[in-house]
């Protein structure tokens, strides 16, 4: 059972309010926060730790302080820099297309029932098929060109998007959707003030998926293809067989990728303040 | 048998206390079915959850047989008011009510008589194969009042099981409690908002005052034993009880609590909301996830 | 109504089904076709040299040795990944501090793209197969990971009162209340995982490997066997189509009650 709580046997019957006994213990405020704190130290003590014992080598796993001392000089040389940013730019420019694709053909199809029905097959054969299947076709069509990068990354990040506009506008409340026609709002009206602002969550969700997925194709991309990028660099640093060079750079793509985490979260919340979701979870 | 004793909860959180329940004290004999009943707000579901061990209180004492209650004790079972959240959704009707049997350890055969009797008892024997969900709500309320007698309890704690169902519903329910609990002899502790409710159902009445709460009264119903719907209700001294608990309750909120608690009736909802900060080390020891985050998670809408 | 007339409005809804179905599928396939005869591209193969290309080279002893190994590999890779992350996450979910101490760490974890462990692991295990089977692994643990984590936080406080009313613990509680109710959310995980299982496999084997899947798909590219490249796009495709199927049917099952509780749920 639990530990013995603080429940005194019958001390002083009915002796009111005594000082708070059993003082509720709440957390400090920033306790999470230094808890976070020590995991990651934690972390950091095992992977320094770890390749000085006998069991991992060194050459295989080098320390952290390794692995970050490579990564900040390697931050100061312009080549790096310029991986980081063909590897943004290929992953928004990317995400980008996909959305605009996405957000138009899901509203297009989503908002008449007789299009998507004819779709629905299609989508349901064509979303599951794993975007690297076309890495072949891609360096057959643009060799290492930036275009086989985003044909990936469009193909993976476009579904996500996609599926989720279509669930966003079927959510979409028949009593609102009547009212508005009964009120005279013409289509271009709903559109605007019923449907976007429903599918709006769906959209972003959709997007915070998409994001992720591209990243992930960005690099997988790069490394497979050779497309300039972080991707590249890892690959090439692994052949060279540069360790801790190796290491930096996924330490780098894992930076990346709590950016880019971090800021589609931001925009989220930004954008649905009013929506119930993102306030519970702000809350939490 | 069941012995509450100066009970006292505060609730510290962002750097302010509430003082949800001040200073309890009352006594339940055996086989004794009460009603507690108060202003909306006032730390009932506090109360019980205290009563029942799932929460500590901050000072005082509740005892069950003279042993104090440290947690949940072995012969007692609750019902909550949110049915739809305390029945498992991925068991059927039967698998809900066997649930705590099979904890028990109690054979097989003795298992299915628990059971059949149970769901006879409150005349779901037809619903056993069914999922909680395909049941109106007091249907799914039927099916937590079985799964409770079903555990054999001494004492049943019931946190206002009736609020949320429709007051045809209601009816049915209270004679069924009544009906149960004389078949069953358990002592009962009824926790309500509605004051009609509180005095057909209860031999006595505990009032309580606004938060933070004291026992305001505690009020002898003495209708005959035997109680309808009908001739009940309309019997002069049920009216008469009716209005001295009623009147102990507006005093209660005019004079009871300095915040000057608005006792315009939302439902009991509030104190569930002030359990929030609930502390967090009580749950350690068993690996329990119930830890101090009690913010119930929708799991709808887009994820 | 006669029941002949019944016949006909029913073979009428059947056909406008199957046309429903299958016709966008069949106008897909006809441009297709067209485009690949009227361009007389050197890249565009069409369906019907891709199709009897993929019986000639797939249904042979290379399914044996190419495609039941990668399969059996992404398998294992996934169903370790899942006993991992439900694992790691479970008491991670139920524990606040457990989860505050490892949430920034997990935070970056995630965040790192999968595919980047293909070098990572080659240079830490080699070559073989258990090296592609880490891939996998390390890819996919943490969707499963961390929708475990969520899961098992959101446990209804109200299930979880109940538990302890009914001296409901350890392993039963765990089975029970704990799993039972993350189910939904570690079936998402689960989900995300499998898509990231067969771009870690593929990639692995085009990577890192003389053999699989992957592997033969880009040989066929470097060598320019159009049709062949192309029947082997077509089978990983059918390849992601079918795993998902599968999993969607299981998944169908296993949360049955979940989606009749939603429905209900919103009946009211």
């Amino acid at each position: 059972m639990t530990a013995a709580p603080a429940a005194r046997p019958a001390a002083g019957t009915g002796a009111g309010p005594g000082p708070a006994a059993a003082a509720p213990r709440r957390p400090l405020p920033g306790r999470d926060a230094l808890l976070g704190v020590a995991g990651g130290a934690a972390f950091l003590l095992v992977w320094e730790a770890v390749p000085r014992t006998p069991a991992v080598s060194a050459d295989h796993l080098p320390p952290a302080s390794e692995v970050l001392a490579t990564l900040a000089a390697r931050s100061a040389t312009g080549a790096f820099w310029s991986a980081v940013g063909a590897t943004v730019s290929a992953w928004a420019l990317g995400l980008a297309i996909a959305f605009a694709a996405a957000v138009a053909l899901g509203l297009a199809i989503g908002s008449v029932p007789a299009l998507r029905a004819a779709t629905a097959s299609t989508v349901e054969f064509l979303r599951p098929i794993p975007s690297v299947a076309l890495i072949p076709l891609a360096i057959l069509m643009y060799g290492s060109d930036l275009r086989s990068t985003l044909l990936l990354v469009v193909y993976a990040s476009f579904w996500q998007i996609y599926i989720q506009v279509l669930y966003g506008v079927a959510d979409l409340d028949p009593v609102a959707e009547q009212t508005a026609r009964a009120y005279g709002l013409g289509r271009w009206a709903r559109l605007r003030h019923l449907v976007w602002p429903t599918a709006l969550p769906y959209l972003l969700t959709g997007v915070r998926l998409g994001a992720a997925v591209a990243l992930i194709l960005t690099i997988t991309a790069q490394l497979t293809i050779g497309t300039p990028g972080l991707g590249q660099e890892i690959s090439v640093a692994q052949s060279s067989g540069a360790a801790p060079l190796v290491y930096a750079l996924i330490v780098a793509t894992g930076l990346l990728g709590v950016a880019v985490n971090t800021g589609v979260r931001a925009v989220e919340r930004r954008l649905l303040r009013w929506h119930s979701s993102v306030r519970g979870e702000a809350a939490v | 048998m069941l012995d509450v004793d100066g009970l006292r909860k505060t609730y510290s959180g962002r750097g302010r206390e509430v003082e949800a329940v001040r200073d309890l004290t009352f006594r339940l004999g055996e086989g004794e079915l009460a009603c507690l009943v108060g202003p909306s707000g006032c730390g009932k579901t506090t109360l019980l959850k205290c009563v029942s061990g799932l929460m500590r209180p901050t000072a005082g004492t509740v005892a069950l047989d003279g042993r104090p209650v440290t947690g949940p004790p072995p012969d007692m079972a609750v019902v909550f008011q949110e049915y739809g959240r305390s029945l498992f959704p991925w068991l059927t009707v039967r698998g809900n009510v066997e649930l705590p049997l099979k904890e028990k350890r109690l054979p097989k055969a003795r298992r299915r008589e628990l059971v059949d009797g149970a769901l006879e008892a409150v005349g779901l024997a037809h619903a056993g194969a069914r999922h909680p969900w395909e049941l109106s709500g007091g249907m799914q309320q039927r099916v937590a009042i079985a799964r409770a007698i079903a555990y054999e309890p001494r004492v049943l704690l019931m946190d206002e099981p009736f609020a949320a169902v429709d007051a045809q519903t209601r009816a049915d329910l209270e004679d069924l409690i009544r009906g149960l609990w004389k078949r069953f002899s358990m002592t009962v502790l009824f926790v309500t908002h509605d004051i009609d409710e509180a005095v057909y159902l209860g031999q006595r009445v505990i009032v309580l005052s606004a938060s933070p709460t004291v026992v305001q009264d505690d009020v002898r119903v003495d209708l005959p034993d035997e109680r309808d719907q009908l001739t009940t209700r309309s019997a002069p001294r049920f009216a008469e009880l009716r209005a001295q608990v009623y009147r102990e309750i507006q005093t209660a909120k005019n004079g009871g609590g300095p915040s000057g608690a608005d006792g315009a009736g939302t439902g009991g909802a509030e104190a569930d909301g002030a359990a929030d900060p609930d502390d967090p080390e009580a749950d350690k020891g068993t690996g329990g996830a119930d830890g101090p985050e009690r913010t119930p998670t929708t799991t709808g809408g887009p994820r | 109504m006669s029941a002949e007339a019944d016949a006909t409005a029913t073979a009428r809804k059947g056909a406008a089904s199957a046309l429903r179905v299958l016709g966008l599928p069949a106008v897909l396939i006809a441009l297709w076709w067209w485009a690949a005869a009227s361009s007389g591209s050197f890249f565009l193969t069409d369906p019907g040299t891709i199709a009897a290309t993929f019986a000639e080279v797939w249904i042979s002893e290379r399914f044996l040795t190419d495609v039941l190994p990668s399969v059996g590999l992404l398998l294992t890779g996934y169903a370790l990944a899942a006993v991992l992350g439900i694992g790691v996450g479970v008491p991670l979910g139920m524990s606040t501090r457990l989860r505050a101490a490892a949430e920034p760490v997990l935070e970056f974890l995630r965040a790192v793209p999968p595919p980047v462990l293909v070098p990572l692991l080659m240079l830490l295990v080699g070559l073989d197969t258990s090296m592609r089977a880490a891939v996998v692994v390390s890819g996919c643990v943490w969707p499963v990971l961390l929708n475990t984590v969520e899961g098992v936080r959101a446990v209804d406080p109200v299930l979880a009162d109940t538990c302890r009313v009914y001296g409901i613990r350890g392993r039963r509680r765990l089975g029970v209340l704990v799993l039972r109710s993350a189910s939904p959310q570690i079936a998402a995980g689960l989900r995300q995982a499998l898509s990231i299982a067969i771009i870690l496999m593929v990639i692995s084997e085009m990577f890192a490997s003389s053999s699989g899947l992957g592997y033969a798909v880009v040989q066929f590219q470097r060598s320019f066997a159009i049709p062949e490249m192309w029947s082997g796009i077509v089978l990983l495709g059918l390849l992601g189509v079918a795993l998902s199927a599968v999993f969607a049917r299981a998944e169908r099952h296993a949360l049955a009650w979940h989606r009749g509780l939603r429905a209900a749920s919103r009946g009211e």
